[in-house]
């Protein structure tokens, strides 16, 4: 349970003169959560691209359960089991809730051209157990009665639970969500909280980026906060809230104590 | 090699047929860039290709066609009338074609725009018939230059073309309307928020750039003749430039348009005519396998 | 319990069999060559609009050079019946394994590009296809066309009898036969995983990517099947004509597949059955007015894409939706 799932190493990234990514290096335990905060523009989200392999990284290596992933291609990514939200929540917003799960669940599914022409015995055995699947699924996300419903009509935050539910669809070891809390209010912050927290606790490592203390504070055993593409404090939440320098970076220097 | 130090016969007659060649790629590379220019301008504003461009090309050269012929007027007013006309059409287009489908997915502008090909082609074809129409003789005065023939129409075209290139630069970089073009084209809700009248852009954009279409469609008529289809080939090579160019960028339409007609130029003339389209069409596929948005191009 | 399973099966396939039984049952009343030879048109056309609509409504790829997959697969079988004297069930299996091989390489060039590019990429090709084939007079005889394609073979049947080509009913059974058999393979394939791979990469590339799906293996995965049943219309066609020119590749006829698809409605499967076999009709039966059919055309296609973007089939789920919200209230 102490073992390194993702680790990242010296991770550099360059848009033309920018450096959106600089010298970064951390790691997450095997069924931990950790978050990583920091001020607009720190470069979370690249990180994540970069780790999903949407971008390139200009230098530096991503090591996950030992294999180096550096290069590979999103769906390649996604295959050896790590599964992602976006911040700008993404779903398929013409087809309903329950076609949506489906849809996550393709990666799992063998899916052959044949053997669905002929509507072989193993193409029959596929449905069902993806059927049983996504209502599985459903189920945990809390949107079972939703299920005929378009995608597309839920309120943003069922569309959230419907993007991590896809997500968990691919049988994911590592879920990383981007801002799973944008856009949300108050009491509807606490569900998705429990919800995460449900996900931990079947196994899966949950990496989180947030703006929300609330939620990058009270939820994860470790927190890492950029800033400008540097990591400048990593630990535990309650340490890393006292650090100068993340005080400095979020409200600037005057604030230091 | 094409050139030898004694001026024999056949070296001679083989250099002039190369810059007989030659000539007629900037002949025929100038009307490509007036197409292809006006289809940038477009696509800067619209975000996508017009593809109807073809089509008002074609609907230049037949108004132009039945001013100078029907109506007896004298051949460069024939063609303002048709530009100023068709630069009016441009605009209802935009005005009630396009813009409703702002939002909308590109499919949905582009199968527009394939209805609006279908309904000035085939219009054209009713009330023209499918013959290929004469220009009443003009300009066919001939020079001999070196052992070469050149008409006075081809010196017209690319001499109008420089002219019209050189006015739209003008106009772009030295005018305001110009530069709030160029503001709308960069980034349309910047422009907005300064105030500017972003409908009022498109349409000017519009107006310019079937305008320039149909003058290219007026020059050329008298030497490749008028008929329904026209716009097609000559579209198509538009595409080719504006992708090879890059989508938006005013260089790449006028250095896109000579290369490819002097590209089809000499290919047809050393190669084979039939195929120089797939050559084109060739050229056109190797570099988006190689570069996917075009030799200029931004995104 | 298979008694519910047999009522089950029968009202989730009720549209089939209603078709299917109609489809049977037309010659019994209709025996006018006239109105046959529109029936038979009809099912030709309708098979390459089903098989656009799978690129393009079900995966939302803009691919427009299907009418050059149509003139392969309907060259090929009509060479392959002249000029090597294969048999016409031999010829069309060979040129639907051309088409697709075709549509391979092809296939594989364009979906380097994405969007506008893609659509013009595609075209392109389809251009250069028609091109080839009008030049490449050796093969294809370029513009005189290939004349005098027979008939499908006929199929030897028990006691020396055999089923034989040459009467409009039999034509129209064997089209209508594919029609229906491709009907079905594409539903099947889209109410499948497969299917559902291309649902997400018609919605979001980038979330299918995520969702560990391979979008280019799935986008050259619907182009190879579309392009196959492209090739086996044209296939039909060659045989039922029995005389090609290079126009039927021709870019024209993928505009004309593409109206289908629209004024059925994209992205449903009776909506390019629907298009084909309406327009098929009435420009078939408008075929001796000087009628200017394109400029009907463009301009139903105008107003469909702005004011009725789904087509036909669009505007009868809308009016559905409609009356079932008025029912529940």
């Amino acid at each position: 349970m102490n073992r390194k799932i993702l680790e990242v190493e010296g991770l550099c990234k360059d848009f033309g003169g920018l450096r959106a990514i600089a010298d970064l290096s951390f790691y997450v335990k095997e069924g931990e959560i950790f978050s990583i905060i920091g001020p607009n523009g720190s470069g979370k989200t690249t990180l994540f691209n970069v780790i999903t392999g949407f971008l390139a990284p200009t230098k530096g290596k991503i090591t996950f359960k030992g294999e180096d992933i550096s290069h590979l291609k999103p769906f390649t990514i996604a295959q050896k089991g790590i599964a992602r939200t976006f911040q700008i929540t993404s779903i398929f917003g013409r087809e309903t809730v329950l076609e949506n799960i489906k849809i996550g669940c393709r990666l799992r599914a063998k899916a052959p051209l044949l053997g669905t022409l002929i509507n072989s015995r193993s193409f029959q055995e596929e449905e069902k157990i993806a059927q049983e699947k996504a209502a599985d699924i459903l189920n945990f996300i809390g949107l079972t009665e939703k299920r005929n419903v378009l995608a597309s009509t839920l309120t943003q935050e069922a569309q959230k639970r419907l993007s991590i539910g896809m997500a968990l669809a691919t049988e994911p070891c590592l879920l990383l969500l981007d801002e799973p809390t944008g856009g949300v209010n108050l009491k509807e912050i606490n569900d998705l909280i429990s919800l995460i927290a449900r996900i931990n606790d079947q196994g899966i490592t949950i990496v989180l980026i947030e703006h929300k203390m609330k939620v990058a504070m009270e939820l994860p055993q470790r927190v890492m906060v950029l800033s400008y593409g540097q990591k400048i404090a990593e630990g535990k939440p309650a340490d890393v809230g006292k650090d100068r320098r993340v005080i400095e970076a979020y409200l600037g220097k005057s604030y230091v104590a | 090699m094409l050139y030898t130090k004694n001026f024999n016969g056949k070296d001679d007659a083989e250099m002039a047929l190369f810059i007989q060649q030659v000539l007629n790629g900037i002949m025929l590379g100038s009307i490509y860039s007036l197409v292809a220019l006006g289809l940038t301008l477009e696509y800067g504003i619209l975000h996508i290709p017009n593809f109807a461009h073809g089509a008002l090309y074609m609907a230049g050269a037949y108004l132009t066609f039945l001013l100078a012929t029907q109506m007896g007027f004298n051949y460069w007013l024939a063609m303002m009338l048709a530009m100023i006309a068709l630069a009016a059409i441009g605009v209802l287009v935009e005005r009630l074609v396009y813009r409703p489908l702002i939002k909308e997915s590109p499919l949905n502008s582009f199968i527009a725009a394939i209805g609006l090909i279908f309904i000035f082609v085939d219009g054209a074809l009713h009330i023209f018939g499918p013959d290929f129409k004469r220009f009443p003789p003009v300009h066919y005065e001939a020079f001999q230059v070196m052992g070469l023939t050149i008409t006075l129409q081809r010196i017209i075209i690319i001499t109008v073309t420089i002219l019209l290139i050189i006015l739209l630069q003008l106009f772009i970089k030295k005018t305001t309307i110009g530069a709030t073009i160029e503001a709308t084209a960069q980034d349309r809700e910047g422009a907005l928020l300064m105030g500017i009248s972003v409908n009022r852009v498109r349409m000017i954009v519009f107006a310019l750039g079937t305008g320039l279409a149909s003058i290219a469609a007026a020059l050329i008529s008298p030497i490749h003749l008028v008929y329904p289809g026209m716009g097609g080939p000559v579209i198509l090579k538009a595409f080719v430039i504006i992708i090879l160019g890059g989508m938006g960028s005013i260089p790449g339409a006028i250095i896109g348009g000579f290369i490819l007609g002097l590209v089809e130029s000499l290919s047809g003339g050393y190669i084979s005519t039939a195929y120089n389209e797939v050559f084109s069409f060739g050229v056109l596929v190797t570099v988006l396998a190689i570069r996917p948005t075009g030799l200029f191009g931004a995104k | 319990m298979r008694q519910t399973k047999f009522s089950n099966f029968i009202s989730r396939n009720l549209a089939y069999i209603i078709f299917i039984i109609v489809v049977a049952t037309i010659p019994f009343f209709v025996s006018s060559r006239f109105y046959m030879h529109i029936l038979i048109m009809c099912g030709i056309w309708g098979i390459a609009a089903a098989s656009m609509n799978l690129i393009m409504g079900y995966t939302g790829q803009v691919n427009l050079a299907h009418g050059a997959f149509f003139g392969i697969g309907a060259y090929s079988t009509g060479l392959l019946m002249l000029k090597l004297g294969i048999n016409f069930w031999l010829a069309l299996i060979m040129a639907c394994s051309i088409t697709v091989a075709i549509g391979f390489f092809i296939g594989l060039l364009a979906f380097r590009t994405k969007g506008s590019y893609y659509a013009i990429g595609t075209m392109c090709f389809n251009v250069i296809v028609t091109v080839i084939i009008e030049n490449w007079e050796g093969l294809t005889e370029g513009v005189r066309g290939l004349l005098g394609i027979p008939r499908p073979t006929p199929i030897p049947f028990p006691f020396g009898k055999e089923i034989n080509f040459t009467t409009m009913t039999a034509n129209y059974y064997l089209v209508f036969s594919f029609l229906i058999l491709t009907l079905l393979i594409i539903r099947r394939i889209v109410n499948s995983m497969i299917g559902r791979s291309f649902l997400a990469v018609r919605g979001n590339e980038e979330l299918a990517e995520s969702l560990g799906i391979n979008t280019l293996f799935t986008k050259l995965q619907s182009f190879l099947i579309s392009v196959f049943f492209a090739g086996l219309s044209g296939g039909l066609y060659a045989s039922y004509i029995g005389f090609l020119s290079p126009e039927i590749s021709d870019y024209h006829v993928t505009f004309e597949i593409l109206i289908y698809c629209l004024i059925g409605g994209l992205g449903t499967m009776a909506g390019p059955i629907i298009g084909a076999f309406s327009l098929t009709v009435i420009s078939e039966l408008l075929h001796g007015m000087a009628f200017p059919r394109l400029v009907a055309y463009g301009f139903l296609l105008i107003i469909i894409v702005i004011f009725l973007r789904g087509g036909i089939m669009g505007g009868v789920h809308l009016l559905a939706a409609n009356l079932f919200l008025k029912a529940r209230k």
